[in-house]
């Protein structure tokens, strides 16, 4: 079989009116909108955790852990299950979008430097910004999305457990 | 090898995005359409232009046998494989009879997905156990 190479292979998705990327290296797989269990005292970008084939992942809910309202479930609402560098490990993590677009190959040149809002919003989470027709998208780096504080946690109190 | 051209017909967003992904980062596939149900499968421009169609069979407007029976009316050399999360409505000789080359539910799909598409570019059909008569 051939390896293609996949180093400039994102998936966009949408949360609300915006469009965001990933780079599919990140990417596990899409599952559907399923039923979430509540977590007490969770964080609250933490949405709760669900059940993937007999382990336990947890689900967070990216645009509230970026300063953003949430969003309403629709029918189009999936699950990216994503796997996230912490340390010299990986933790499996879901993240709720309101819908995932296609796979986009984008060069590195075609990557145009993140927007400067100020220092009140952080940005090192955005790797960049691609413009498809008269829309931008923002590729985001999910390894920067969570402090290594908080994936240590989650994987801590979730990543282990078996259902 | 040459990537096989996939068509994928399903009402579900989320299931349609996963498989698509699944095909074109794991399986060397390239999805080149996508459609919610049977009317907008039968209306896509390049729906001779695959080499396997993946078709729910529960879809609203047109479901998946009534256009299985319409598409294969069209060209009988199109390969349509049923996709199903409900075993209760696959039966081997309604799936058979309506033009479909086999069945897959959906509840182990990424599991058989590759097996299945080589049978059926193979030219035989993929029925899986457990299937009724």
């Amino acid at each position: 079989m051939v390896i293609e190479d996949k180093t400039n292979s994102y998936l966009s998705f949408s949360l609300g009116n915006e469009t965001y990327a990933a780079h599919v290296k990140s990417v596990l797989n899409i599952l559907e909108m399923t039923h979430i269990t509540r977590v007490p005292k969770a964080p609250e970008y933490m949405e709760g955790v669900i059940n993937l084939r007999g382990t336990v992942l947890p689900v967070v809910d990216t645009r509230s852990k970026i300063g953003m309202e949430k969003i309403e479930k629709t029918k189009d609402t999936c699950i990216i299950v994503l796997e996230i560098d912490v340390d010299d490990d990986k933790i499996n993590l879901g993240t709720i979008v309101d819908s995932v677009k296609e796979v986009l190959e984008i060069e590195p040149h075609e990557i145009l430097p993140p927007p400067n809002i100020g220092h009140k919003f952080q940005s090192e989470f955005i790797i960049g910004m691609y413009k498809v027709e008269e829309e931008f998208i923002m590729i985001l780096d999910m390894n920067k999305i969570f402090s290594t504080d908080e994936l240590i946690s989650l994987k801590e109190n979730f990543e282990t457990q078996k259902v | 090898m040459e990537k096989l051209n996939i068509i994928i017909v399903d009402d579900n967003h989320a299931f349609r995005k996963g498989l698509r992904f699944f095909l074109e980062q794991e399986c060397n596939c390239n999805v080149i359409a996508e459609a919610r149900n049977g009317n907008e499968f039968l209306a896509l421009e390049n729906l001779h232009a695959a080499d396997i169609i993946l078709m729910d069979i529960a879809m609203p407007e047109k479901g998946g046998y009534q256009t299985t029976i319409e598409a294969t009316f069209l060209n009988v050399n199109l390969r349509i494989i049923a996709v199903t999360a409900f075993e209760e409505l696959a039966y081997v000789r309604l799936i058979i009879e309506s033009g479909f080359k086999g069945c897959i539910f959906k509840d182990n799909i990424f599991d058989v997905i590759e097996t299945a598409l080589d049978d059926v570019m193979k030219n035989k059909y993929y029925i899986p156990e457990g299937i009724k008569l």
